[in-house]
């Protein structure tokens, strides 16, 4: 454990998105959304200063109310926690950037409907910032219990956000997922509250050092593993999913399978090679392999099926979630699989919310312009909506894992430890995964290249909405292109032995 | 361990009245047996020795949720023909799914229990290292301590999340509410007369439990749902206060609770010291100030959310949001 302590940076990070959430709850719609949009970009600018300092000087810890842990509750600041911070920041701002335009009054709409954007635009900002807030709690904190608050707080801003459209669809997945991810928190607590009874700490520095394998033990792993894993729509629980992420607002739907699945995917590895790794049994890390495997397959398959766009984003995001779990049983193997285990897992998760959010993002903007998103009638699209279509081809890239994204390398890593742990088979399954991807982006992407039905009307896409897609999925693509940076980032204070990556990318 | 007849007579029909909350057909059943339920688990607590959980479950999970459960339910009935109800297909799980759903739940059930019995019981866990901070924590009960001291960074967040939902309810409503609408009614007189006598009494003991919070079981959650209590009590009688706010000042007094711990946490902050590390001659004067805005914030947060539940929001199109209601 480190002592440095690090500087009041890190509390900003957390505390500026739930002061700006109450400033734009209090300031109503025009004033919250430049409020908003500024303290992106604040944000975005305080964790690179916070990356850096990491860089520079290790990982460091910081006492909440001087009281330090067992007593009180530390702030845990190290690559990976770094590394989640800093991408949520990215897509964060660029989804905001593109908040500022959707929410905007439509020209060529009806009043009634551009009043309905209106009032999604005002309580939009005040959600998503609470949101933010707790995904940076949840990334930074050292405590199981506070670790629990912050999984509330992202989970009721997430419900409210899915909820925001107020149409029946929306209303009814709404309930669902609140359902589910309450039982999902509700198991972890369970989890919380055994572990604590039995060794007396909370924080999870502590709890390593004290945890023995065990019948409690192994329960309350179980729990709160089950927990995430509702939380993360893994197989065979992910069917709250699709509706809920197809059914928001865009911007939502960015969000929630952007980040949101990344946090309680970021906290199950967190623990369970972390503060876990002594007590966990092997078997385990197999079982969510399975269930990662049959989660790509199925999801892929899913997602080829669907007939509207959004839906087949969100399946597309239940199939991608089996890929971040094959993480578990790649782990289990030797030191060098291990490292490519745990990059490529990480990786890929952190591809997966660039690519997905720039999607869902373009997904918006046809939705927009057309009114629908049904994929047989895009004809015509990649014409008079070149930028989006570049955006979408980007990302869709990174979502297949060709050459040179961040899905690419995220894969690459992944199969690479399959082939050194000696687990063939999953190799075989990230191969077959990528090409049903393939299959459903290029179903759409073709009807886009064909040629248009004459006398369609389209509403015109403001530019901020079209660019801001388009900084995001050239952010999927950059990811492959500059691994070394968030690669040497995971490095700092890594659980796993990591191997220099500067041979491999070559 | 003693175990008493009490104890004995309490675990069983705490159970008894779980499953025969889940059994009744009738919500209206259900919501009674919840109340009954949410009481007696705060005598368990009692009996468990922890007041401070005792009280909070007798006025939020039993008195107030009951009352948003209740307040619900009449709103529904009310709406019965305006709500339009999607054909939700309920299916009629096979015999096979069922047993397969009991096996699952019994043998969980028996885990999770048994994994209680192996416990270590001589786990101290933090209560020594509580006890010694507890002088320079500014307080005198260990329970109030923890909550605004030592793991002030979770109930911070905490109110957050009471926050975030009234921000969630403003959202699910098509048009913004304005405010808390008292609509004057025929109440009975009886109700009347016994409001006359209990609001004065319910907001005495509200601050009573704000002020003994520092020594004793009590604190702004228990005042604020108490002080709520008042405020349900308002509505559902129909007597009447003048209630004129703008609408600004309302979401200012949603916000004051968690706003105003947030600012003192960042205000404190600075040089050697860190967030929400409250200098030693003050924590004693600043953990009220948060307390009683936090007691403020809670009880009309909760009152908003049973207006919200029970149709008592305000859409009136007047732009001051000014609403009177009559006196009785």
């Amino acid at each position: 454990m480190t002592q440095i302590i690090a500087s009041h940076a890190s509390v900003w990070t957390i505390m500026l998105p739930f002061l700006s959430g109450v400033l734009c709850f209090m300031a109503g719609r025009r004033i919250g959304t430049l409020i908003g949009v500024v303290t992106a970009f604040i944000l975005t600018i305080l964790t690179l200063n916070l990356g850096v300092s990491v860089f520079q000087s290790g990982p460091s810890r910081y006492a909440i109310g001087g009281w330090s842990s067992p007593l009180g509750i530390d702030i845990h600041l190290d690559g990976l926690s770094v590394l989640m911070l800093g991408f949520t920041a990215i897509v964060g701002t660029c989804i905001s950037m593109y908040a500022f335009g959707y929410f905007k009054d439509r020209k060529g709409l009806k009043k009634e409907k551009n009043k309905h954007y209106a009032k999604m635009g005002t309580y939009f900002w005040p959600l998503w910032f609470f949101a933010w807030g707790g995904l940076n709690v949840l990334f930074l904190s050292s405590d199981i219990f506070n670790i629990y608050v912050a999984l509330e707080i992202v989970s009721f801003s997430a419900i409210a956000l899915v909820a925001l459209k107020g149409s029946v669809d929306a209303l009814l997945s709404a309930t669902r997922y609140f359902f589910l991810t309450l039982l999902g928190s509700l198991v972890y607590l369970f989890g919380v509250g055994f572990l604590y009874s039995a060794y007396g700490v909370l924080d999870l520095g502590l709890l390593e050092t004290v945890i023995r394998p065990g019948m409690i033990s192994t329960v309350a792993i179980t729990l709160m593993t089950l927990g995430l894993i509702i939380k993360t729509a893994l197989f065979p629980i992910h069917f709250w999913l699709p509706p809920a992420h197809a059914n928001a607002p865009a911007p939502v739907s960015a969000i929630l399978s952007g980040l949101v699945v990344m946090g309680s995917f970021y906290l199950l590895v967190r623990l369970w090679f972390e503060t876990f790794t002594g007590v966990i049994m092997p078997v385990a890390g197999q079982l969510l392999g399975v269930l990662g495997a049959i989660a790509i397959l199925g999801g892929a398959l899913q997602a080829l099926r669907q007939s509207r766009l959004k839906m087949m984003l969100a399946y597309s995001t239940v199939a991608q979630i089996g890929y971040m779990f094959l993480l578990f049983p790649l782990l289990a193997g030797n030191s060098i699989g291990q490292g490519f285990a745990w990059g490529g897992g990480i990786y890929f998760s952190i591809s997966h919310a660039c690519a997905k959010a720039a999607a869902f993002m373009v997904a918006g903007s046809i939705m927009y312009a057309l009114g629908h998103d049904r994929i047989k009638d895009f004809r015509g699209l990649a014409q008079r909506f070149p930028i989006g279509v570049f955006a979408f081809a980007l990302a869709g890239m990174s979502l297949m894992g060709l050459p040179p994204s961040g899905g690419f390398i995220g894969k690459w890593m992944l199969l690479k430890a399959a082939m050194l742990t000696g687990q063939w088979w999953y190799a075989l399954l990230i191969v077959a995964g990528s090409i049903l991807a393939a299959c459903y982006i290029f179903r759409v992407l073709e009807i886009t290249l064909k040629a248009a039905n004459p006398g369609e009307k389209a509403l015109h896409i403001p530019l901020r909405m079209q660019l801001s897609s388009l900084a995001m999925s050239f952010f999927a693509i950059l990811l492959g292109l500059a691994a070394t940076i968030p690669l040497e980032i995971l490095k700092i204070d890594s659980p796993v032995f990591f191997q220099s990556m500067e041979g491999f990318i070559k | 361990m003693n175990i008493n007849i009490f104890d004995l007579l309490l675990a069983p029909t705490l159970i008894f009245l779980a499953w025969q909350m889940l059994r009744a057909r009738d919500l209206l059943v259900s919501i009674v047996l919840f109340i009954i339920f949410g009481v007696l688990v705060s005598l368990a607590w009692v009996q468990l020795q922890a007041p401070d959980i005792a009280l909070v479950e007798a006025v939020i999970g039993s008195a107030l949720t009951g009352a948003l459960f209740l307040g619900c339910l009449g709103h529904m009935e009310s709406h019965r023909k305006k709500i339009v109800i999607e054909k939700i297909k309920i299916s009629k799980g096979s015999k096979v799914y069922d047993c397969f759903l009991s096996v699952l739940v019994i043998s969980m059930g028996s885990i999770l229990s048994w994994s209680v019995l192996t416990l270590p019981k001589n786990v101290l866990g933090l209560t020594d290292k509580i006890q010694s901070a507890l002088a320079k924590s500014g307080v005198e009960n260990p329970v109030t301590a923890v909550i605004l001291n030592f793991r002030g960074y979770d109930t911070l967040l905490e109110m957050g999340v009471l926050f975030l939902v009234v921000v969630s309810v403003y959202a699910l409503h098509a048009i913004e509410p304005v405010s808390i609408k008292i609509q004057p009614r025929q109440a009975s007189r009886v109700l009347i007369a016994f409001l006359h006598i209990l609001t004065p009494l319910m907001i005495l003991v509200a601050f009573y439990l704000l002020l003994v919070g520092g020594h004793a079981p009590g604190g702004a959650f228990q005042a604020g749902a108490m002080l709520a209590g008042v405020g349900i009590l308002m509505l559902v009688g129909g007597v009447a206060f003048s209630f004129n706010v703008e609408r600004w000042v309302l979401r200012f007094i949603y916000v004051i609770g968690f706003g105003s711990f947030l600012l003192i946490g960042l205000g404190v902050m600075g040089g050697e010291r860190n967030f929400l590390e409250y200098p030693e001659y003050l924590s004693k004067k600043l953990i009220f100030l948060i307390e009683f805005l936090a007691t403020i914030s809670i009880s009309f947060i909760l009152v908003t959310l049973f207006a919200g539940c029970s149709g008592f929001l305000n859409y009136g199109k007047s732009n001051s949001g000014t609403v009177r209601g009559v006196s009785a």
